[in-house]
């Protein structure tokens, strides 16, 4: 324990004047009296009326003790540390994941952030000014707030301007980079102020110190954890929506569905969930609007993150293609037509250059222009380089060796054993992603420009086997998706926490962003990219320089962030670690409960002296 | 002082009052008050049968004479009556104010002038643990200014010892009487052997009980010594407010003692606090507790 006022350590020295009045012989009163008959025949009839007079001296001192010592502390105000660590530093691990915004107890004002943060300011209160301490916050990632310094004031201050998301814990990320930083050198403690309810079994802690401290209590809670909404396939102006509850609670639940299309109650249902169940509910309809479908939960828990998803399905509006080819590709025509969300168009390269036509989307099979438009561009099979890449002769049945799987076009698409007879050797000339390679170059790669985004195809599909296959449409109906998704963003999984890059093909140095709770906030552009933190629930609204609009929204959408369970112990991989639930483990407002004890010592003492409570 | 409080008005409400004198009294001068003895006086009363020894001096002639039968005259006594005053001079008396031996001053130049007005013989005497002094024996109210003279003359100092003041003071005077005590009635030895040799020496008591409100309800708080005036001796005490409670318990529990006691033997107890009027004392008080009359 500490005292935040170090003054209190002074005072603590008046301590020693009660000591030496208990112990110095205090001078009595001489009263004279006509004789001591009586007296003496009653302190012989009744003994311990004066023989207990040393417990009244006794109990007397121990109160005038205990009234400085909490006056001291009132007036030092004390921190306690939870754990006194050994270490020569101290890593501070706090859970800032939505769960976190959870009360403490059942109808507590308080959050177990709140007491989180408490904790943490404890426990930095309460070390050796001289000991070194980070700051790790364990949200979707974790996030370095501060490595480690002894600037106290530093750290208190990122402390309390932290916030809680309402985003996912990755306590195994946060515990291992927390864990790391310990072992690097400077044999410090990790403090991990969370509920624990996350999988942590992979971390290992190999002789590092941990100390857990469970910050509130389980809670029993309903909440959407998942939720997700399309456009009908043949109809776009209809929707499906899907929505999965699921309750945590020991008792049956019955809740109140209500499905909210741009800010309209639509359609309210009534859902009982069985004990530890969950529940899914479809609703489906006709579009009004600009299709923003809103899932809203009433219930009786006291988690709110959870009662409320979101999906923004985006424009109906089909995209116009132009495929400019002076060659009929019956297969490109095919695909092209197949994709509902297109109106294809076809030109020869003449009929291109004269009009100069600006599509959604222009595809060039076979041809290109001397000078490449602006806009997004698939081209195929260049016969020419550009100024976005260049030519470098033929190569003979290329072998695909590699190609990108977690790339947005290339979604659902195997090229596997795919045939290519030739294909031109292509280099690109500014930044690009190679989707599928051969060894002699790219077969396929992506880039983006702040004109642009574009897909080359480095062979003529006609030629080759991929036409046959679905992953054929498939990658060009990705390719589209990709380069119009600027405008709404998919976010069926896109999770509160995220971090939301935003693309815009014209230049911007920064956007507007509109929070959910309505506060708006400038974003830079990193890298041509804008990343929007998705911290909270509900619908981001990002402006461009050029006033385009777009739209996303982040919802919680997670079964383990809804269930509200504290673990008593984190099992790692090589030991497990009991938490601690010390409410506050300092004493942070204890100078006000001193002083309310100080006083009430006060009155006792001074009710016993004039009650004469020893006779 | 008492000589300043017994003014002449009072004196004379005083001359109309008489010590009781109940139990039988011998004295030797011929006295102010009837006696019940049958003898040698002057007031004819009633005839008695002779029977050997009687004084024939007191044979009535003309009864014989007609009756032919012996009777003798009998005649009422007038008998003086012994008063003994009897001071606590301990030093406990000199507590309070006004000090417990002024008040006993004052009530017993009271009760000596009462004494002598009536003709009755008056001695007072001072004791502590012995007896410390002993005034001439009085008899007419010409020797008022002799008790003052005497009760001015002694002062507090010693402890209090009842038998041995009481056993002193009778052997000292045979003649009994009445023996008014004036005493705070605190020795530590006891008062009661001292009250049964007057008893026992037949002697009618009455005990004056001298006290002061502050030593019935004492004013104390606190962690104090107490020191006992006779003795000096120490006391470490923690005074509460029930301290004082049980005290004031044993205080009327040594009252009634005190009381019961003197009433077992035919005496008289009489509570006199220090704070209560002469005039009240005297005139009612004591007139009301059959001390006066």
């Amino acid at each position: 324990m500490t005292f935040v006022h170090p003054a209190a350590y002074v005072l603590l020295a008046l301590l020693i004047v009660p000591i030496l009045l208990y112990l110095l012989p205090m001078p009595r009163r001489r009263v004279r009296f006509p004789s001591l008959l009586l007296w003496e025949r009653m302190l012989r009839d009744r003994p311990s009326s004066q023989s207990w007079r040393w417990l009244r001296t006794l109990l007397s001192f121990l109160l005038q003790m205990a009234i400085l010592v909490l006056l001291v502390l009132a007036v030092g105000k004390p921190v306690f540390s939870p754990a006194e660590g050994k270490g020569d530093a101290a890593v501070i691990v706090l859970d800032v994941s939505a769960s976190m915004k959870a009360p403490v107890s059942p109808g507590s004002g308080e959050t177990r952030f709140e007491r989180a943060r408490e904790l943490a300011r404890n426990l930095l209160n309460g070390m050796p000014s001289a000991k070194p301490a980070a700051l790790i916050t364990a949200g979707s990632s974790p996030v370095v707030l501060s490595g480690l310094t002894d600037q106290r004031s530093l750290l208190l201050s990122k402390l309390n301007a932290l916030v809680c998301t309402d985003g996912r814990t990755n306590l195994k990320s946060a515990l291992e980079l927390a864990l790391e930083l310990s072992r690097g050198g400077t044999n410090a403690d990790v403090y991990l102020l969370s509920d624990g309810h996350a999988d942590v079994s992979g971390v290992s802690l190999a002789g590092a110190r941990l100390h857990y401290f469970r910050t509130g209590q389980t809670l029993p809670n309903v909440g959407i954890v998942d939720f997700r909404a399309r456009r009908g396939f043949d109809f776009p102006e209809e929707y499906q929506a899907l929505a999965r509850l699921e309750s945590t609670f020991d008792s049956e639940q019955t809740v109140e569905l209500s499905l909210v299309m741009d800010d309209n109650v639509v359609e309210t249902r009534t859902v009982k969930l069985a004990p530890r169940s969950s529940v899914s509910e479809s609703f489906r309809g006709k579009i009004q609007g600009v299709g923003s479908l809103e899932a809203r939960l009433k219930g009786d828990d006291a988690f709110a993150a959870d009662d409320v998803a979101h999906v923004l399905l985006g424009k109906s509006e089909k995209l116009q293609t132009l495929l400019v080819s002076d060659k009929p590709d019956r297969f490109l025509e095919s695909a092209l037509t197949a994709n509902r969300a297109v109106t294809p168009f076809v030109a020869t390269l003449q009929q291109y250059l004269d009009k100069r036509p600006e599509p959604d989307i222009l595809i060039f099979n076979g041809v290109l222009p001397p000078e490449l438009p602006d806009g997004n561009l698939l081209i195929i099979d260049p016969p020419t380089g550009s100024s976005l890449f260049q030519l470098a002769g033929e190569v003979t049945s290329p072998e695909m060796s590699d190609w990108g799987r977690t790339h947005p076009i290339l979604a659902g698409a195997t090229l596997k054993d795919v045939y290519i007879p030739t294909a031109r050797a292509l280099k690109p000339l500014v930044a690009a992603e190679v989707l599928a390679r051969c060894e002699g170059g790219p077969l396929m790669f992506a880039a983006q420009t702040p004109e642009r985004r574009l897909l080359v195809v480095a062979f003529d599909p006609g030629t080759s086997s991929i036409t046959f296959r679905v992953a054929f449409p498939v990658i060009i109906a990705n390719a589209f998706r990709w380069m119009t998704d600027e405008g709404t963003i998919s976010n069926e999984d896109l999770r509160a926490g995220d971090e939301v890059l935003i693309r815009l093909t014209q230049e911007s140095p920064a956007v507007e962003v509109k929070y959910p709770d309505g506060r708006t906030g400038s974003v830079e552009s990193r890298s041509g990219v804008f990343p929007v933190s998705a911290s909270e629930v509900g619908v981001y609204e990002v402006v461009s320089r050029l006033g385009r609009k777009m739209t996303f929204a982040a919802n919680l959408a997670d079964a383990s962030e809804s269930d509200l369970t504290v673990a008593d112990e984190l099992k790692l991989a090589d030991t497990v670690v009991r938490g601690r639930d010390r409410k506050g483990a300092g004493l942070g407002e204890f100078w006000f409960i001193a002083a309310v004890l100080a006083l009430g010592l006060l009155a006792l003492d001074w009710y016993l002296y004039h009650h004469r409570f020893v006779v | 002082m008492p000589q300043t409080r017994l003014d002449s008005k009072f004196l004379r409400k005083l001359e109309h009052l008489m010590l009781m004198a109940k139990g039988v009294y011998s004295g030797e001068l011929m006295g102010g008050r009837r006696s019940k003895r049958r003898g040698a006086g002057i007031e004819f009363t009633d005839h008695k049968a002779y029977s050997p020894g009687d004084d024939l001096r007191y044979l009535d002639w003309n009864v014989l004479g007609r009756l032919d039968e012996l009777f003798l005259k009998t005649f009422e006594m007038e008998e003086d009556l012994y008063v003994y005053l009897l001071i606590d001079a301990s030093q406990s008396m000199d507590y309070g104010t006004p000090s417990k031996t002024e008040i006993a001053k004052v009530v017993a130049a009271c009760l000596a002038y009462i004494g002598l007005a009536k003709q009755d013989v008056v001695k007072l005497s001072f004791f502590s643990d012995s007896l410390v002094a002993g005034s001439d024996h009085f008899k007419g109210r010409e020797h008022i200014f002799e008790v003052f003279d005497f009760l001015n003359e002694h002062d507090t100092r010693g402890r209090t010892d009842f038998q041995d003041a009481l056993s002193s003071f009778v052997r000292y005077n045979r003649r009994h009487g009445i023996a008014i005590i004036i005493s705070d009635f605190l020795d530590p030895g006891g008062i009661e052997e001292g009250i049964k040799t007057l008893i026992h020496n037949r002697f009618a008591i009455f005990g004056l009980h001298v006290v002061d409100p502050t030593e019935e309800d004492p004013e104390l708080v606190g962690d104090l010594n107490l020191v006992d005036s006779e003795t000096d001796e120490v006391l470490p005490l923690s005074v509460r407010r029930s301290t004082i409670e049980t005290y004031r318990d044993f205080f009327q529990k040594h009252c009634g003692y005190v009381r019961r006691f003197l009433n077992s033997y035919d005496g008289h107890y009489i509570k006199v606090p220090t704070t209560t009027g002469l005039e009240d004392l005297i005139l009612k008080v004591f007139r009301r507790e059959g001390l006066l009359t």
